[in-house]
């Protein structure tokens, strides 16, 4: 079993700037392989706890394809979209990081504990909360503003007009990361939200442009500085 | 659109090429994206020491310089990050300029050239029409628009045209950090300044070099 071990953000992304500072943990928990926040470009796939089979369905899919390119898909380990895309990740013999809403001790909801320890074991768990720490429901908001912060892309599966999916949303574009939002969920005539993300900038991510979306993400979060690429 | 916008450069960037020096020039370019505050630091001060060093960008920079940053393909979030406005700051704190003054602002979101396939991407009257500039009593005299990383100078182009719309009088230029060498397929240097021109012919940009 890994040891937990503790770190800044500026041991994960290098320095950050001040819009990346603003809602970055004092400190991550890590549980598992440190090596898959070396690289990326690593993709969030997010959504709904009540998702429909249609959404659990796309979010499979598509965690499916990253692995297969050899993405690191990063989830929140929440049931619904998030279950999906960690278990499609790892059924494709791909590497998958869940950030979560609790201490690393501590499984929501409590029948994802076995994933939680296959993704700390052979994988990464990550957590800006300590042991001890009393869950609360702000707490996966937070968690959502961390995911945004630790990955090159966000994709939103499914969501609804109250779903904490949408704090990473918004958090994606404050950062200046890549935020897609699938055709169906963009097209719902039912929702405001996917039009006025679309109007700061998030994209829409269709059969037609999948190709040219994932082959343009900037690994921004594994930009590193090593003195070897010290070039200026 | 304006016929022609002197244009300036400091970087070249090579989104294909697997030589190590176009690997090294897609690092150049994600640090610059990602708004690396150490990086960009310094590589607003390799363009200091060209500029006042070595005479590279006569025009460009200096007292009567106010820079413009140049919006993205959408209006921004509040507090969100704007990674042309950190390169002007970073110039400005170096003395390259008397002020950064983000005038012109995006009022409707065009699509990523990125993602959109090439007869889709926005057109420079599409950026024109969804630029606004602020008003001002006292224009500045020059204007450097800047960019972090320009393709083919469409939206420079469309920004610089609504500037001179507002300010007939100024001398506008464009710098841009880095410039997509997308029609090479390998790059020799990353590091490769140049001055040059955007014309708008044919209803197109066209960036020399």
């Amino acid at each position: 079993m890994h040891q937990i071990q503790i770190k800044t953000p500026s041991d994960l992304l290098g320095t950050p700037n001040d819009v990346e500072a603003k809602n970055a943990p004092a400190q991550f928990y890590l549980q598992g392989d440190l090596e898959l926040l070396k690289r990326g470009p690593r993709i969030s796939v997010v959504g709904s706890r009540k998702a429909s089979p249609e959404g659990l369905n796309r979010a499979t899919v598509l965690a499916r394809l990253l692995a297969q390119r050899n993405m690191i898909v990063v989830s929140g380990l929440a049931a619904g979209i998030d279950t999906a895309a960690h278990r499609a990740a790892i059924d494709a013999g791909g590497r998958t990081i869940a950030v979560i809403g609790t201490p690393l001790d501590e499984a929501y909801p409590p029948e994802n504990a076995a994933l939680q320890a296959q993704i700390a074991e052979k994988h990464l768990l990550v957590s800006q909360f300590a042991s001890g720490t009393k869950t609360k429901p702000q707490h996966f908001p937070m968690r959502n503003r961390t995911m945004a912060l630790l990955t090159d892309a966000t994709v939103i599966v499914e969501a609804g007009e109250s779903s904490g999916t949408l704090h990473q949303g918004w958090e994606a574009l404050r950062l200046g990361r890549l935020l897609f939002l699938m055709e169906s969920v963009a097209n719902d005539q039912r929702l405001s939200w996917p039009k006025e993300m679309i109007h700061y900038g998030a994209q829409v991510l269709s059969r037609s442009n999948l190709e040219n979306a994932l082959a343009d993400i900037p690994a921004v979060t594994s930009r590193g500085g090593t003195e070897r690429d010290a070039f200026y | 659109m304006i016929d022609l916008l002197p244009f300036a450069s400091t970087y070249v960037y090579s989104p294909r090429g697997e030589s190590a020096e176009s690997v090294r020039s897609r690092i150049l370019r994600t640090r610059v994206k990602a708004g690396d505050v150490d990086w960009i630091e310094r590589y607003a001060t390799r363009v200091h020491e060209l500029a006042v060093d070595h005479g590279v960008y006569p025009g460009y920079f200096g007292k009567q310089t106010v820079l413009v940053p140049v919006p993205g393909s959408s209006p921004l979030v509040p507090g969100g990050l704007w990674v042309p406005e950190r390169l002007a700051q970073a110039l400005e704190s170096l003395g390259l300029a008397v002020a950064v003054w983000p005038a012109v602002r995006r009022t409707d979101t065009v699509p990523k050239s990125a993602f959109a396939a090439p007869g889709e991407r926005p057109t420079a009257e599409r950026h024109h029409e969804t630029f606004e500039v602020e008003h001002t009593l006292a224009p500045p005299t020059r204007i450097v628009l800047v960019d972090d990383i320009v393709t083919k100078g469409r939206t420079l182009l469309a920004a610089a045209t609504r500037l001179r719309e507002s300010f007939p009088q100024a001398d506008i230029r464009a710098f841009a950090l880095v410039r997509t060498m997308g029609l090479v397929a390998e790059i020799e240097q990353i590091l490769d300044p140049c001055v040059g021109e955007i014309r708008w012919q044919d209803d197109d940009a066209h960036r020399a070099p």
